[in-house]
């Protein structure tokens, strides 16, 4: 009888768990928000805001992708005043030894920030002036002042190392 | 045969229990719908926003009377918003609460102390200088590089700068960003005009090899990072005998090398670097995770 009960038991346990399943993660669960405040029940729900955003192929919002196809309209700044100015400039960096190199991409960076987000307080504009490592960025420094908290995560190792090494290779 | 049948009812009425009671709460919960469960959490929120939060004291302490006039006129607003409710309109009722809570949020910012804004308005100034400033030196050097000096540009965004600049001497630093944000726009568009469509390739020359010894132990500290992270984190990588080995090879040589450099051997010590890091990698790729090269 038990065994009956635990199998039948279970089995609604599962199709619920499975049913109630949702990414992105609620707010209530994200460890960002305090689970316990009333405030968050007035907060509109991440699954509800992306749901008509694009997505990449890992399932997550592609913002990029979203941007470019006009599904969102970010202001430019916060009373929409300020004139975007995109830089369309590449920058390779070669000190990847076996990784494929990495390309920045000012334009990309340029339709969602101004110059002056990462110039001066980030990153010097000048030839050789800043030394960038995996380390210091996953430690919140250079590219990991964004990459990581706002941006996608260093750990998406071929969205910027995608420039073919001829001593190594490519994804 | 009775007690299997005996079995089977009791389990049937079990589930049959279980399903009805799970029933009952959907009913319960088609009761009050989201709608509803928003629009009573957000008359809750207001109503803490207007009464207990840091804001209302902040506004109430500040004997602020336009502030307290416009968090007054807030709670009207609420209790308008709460008979709206009651009178079974809900789309009023949240229009009430919006432009409620925009009163309160309105009301905390006139009752903030003023030399709190104009000290961020300083300090905004001056980034946005420092900022122009690096901007323009990058502009002369890329003018300079493709023969595209331009003396009459440098001129005009100098006046700008000197504009601005006698305004934040003056403490007007609302004029100063006026003149400042004009001499900025006109670098970035400056900027995109030389460089538009480069692609620059950059290496990083050591001056030392001491230098390059630091440059290098990142590198292999970034590997190993990210083994602790897939290993003790999230538990994605598992160490077998032979990458278990790989790894000790690599915190042996890791390990040479720093005597090495304490030695003052850093040409050594970077080869050997170089060779824990690639160790690493082999134990990456014999985990089953993929690095190219």
């Amino acid at each position: 009888m038990r065994r009956w009960w635990a199998l039948v038991t279970g089995t609604l346990l599962l199709v619920m768990g499975v049913a109630g399943a949702q990414d992105p993660l609620p707010l209530v669960y994200d460890g960002v928000h305090d689970p316990e405040s009333a405030a968050l029940r007035v907060l509109q729900q991440p699954a509800e805001a992306f749901e008509t955003l694009l997505k990449d192929d890992k399932g997550r919002v592609d913002w990029m992708a979203s941007l470019d196809a006009g599904v969102i309209e970010p202001r430019t700044d916060i009373f929409d005043k300020e004139k975007m100015v995109f830089i369309d400039m590449n920058i390779i960096m070669k000190n990847t030894a076996s990784m494929p190199y990495v390309t920045f991409q000012h334009k990309t960076h340029t339709q969602w920030m101004t110059c002056s987000n990462c110039h001066v307080e980030i990153f010097l504009p000048q030839k050789g002036a800043n030394v960038i490592t995996m380390a210091g960025i996953i430690e919140g420094r250079a590219c990991g002042a964004c990459h990581g908290r706002v941006a996608f995560e260093p750990s998406d190792c071929e969205r910027c190392h995608n420039e073919s090494n001829p001593t190594g290779g490519l994804w | 045969m009775s007690s299997i049948k005996t079995m089977y009812r009791r389990t049937m009425a079990y589930t049959l229990t279980l399903f009805l009671a799970l029933g009952v709460t959907q009913l319960s919960i088609a009761e009050e719908t989201p709608q509803d469960q928003r629009i009573n959490q957000s008359m809750q929120f207001v109503e803490k926003l207007l009464k207990h939060s840091s804001v209302a004291k902040r506004v109430h302490d500040s004997k602020n009377e336009p502030a307290i006039a416009l968090i007054n006129e807030a709670q009207s607003l609420h209790d308008q918003a709460k008979q709206a409710l009651a009178e079974g309109e809900p789309g009023r009722a949240t229009a009430l609460l919006d432009e409620a809570v925009n009163l309160a949020l309105e009301a905390g910012r006139l009752s903030y102390k003023e030399w709190s804004v104009d000290e961020k308005r300083k300090e905004n100034y001056e980034a946005r200088l420092r900022s122009v400033r690096a901007l323009l030196d990058a502009e002369h050097r890329v003018a300079k590089e493709k023969g595209q000096d331009d003396k009459a540009f440098d001129a005009k965004v100098d006046e700008l700068i000197q504009k601005s600049m006698r305004f934040a001497s003056r403490y007007d630093y609302t004029s100063a960003r006026q003149y400042l944000d004009d001499a900025y726009q006109m670098v970035k568009i400056k900027i995109q005009d030389l460089r538009g469509g480069d692609t620059l390739m950059r290496t990083l020359t050591f001056k030392t090899k001491v230098e390059e010894y630091h440059y290098e132990l990142d590198r292999n500290d970034t590997y190993s990072m990210l083994i602790d992270s897939l290993t003790r984190e999230e538990g994605q990588m598992k160490i077998d005998s032979i990458v278990d080995n790989y790894l000790k090879k690599a915190r042996s040589l890791r390990e040479s090398a720093q005597e090495q450099a304490a030695n003052g051997n850093h040409e050594a010590a970077v080869k050997t670097l170089e060779q824990s890091t690639m160790n690493l990698v082999r134990a990456l790729r014999n985990a089953g995770f993929f690095v190219p090269g």
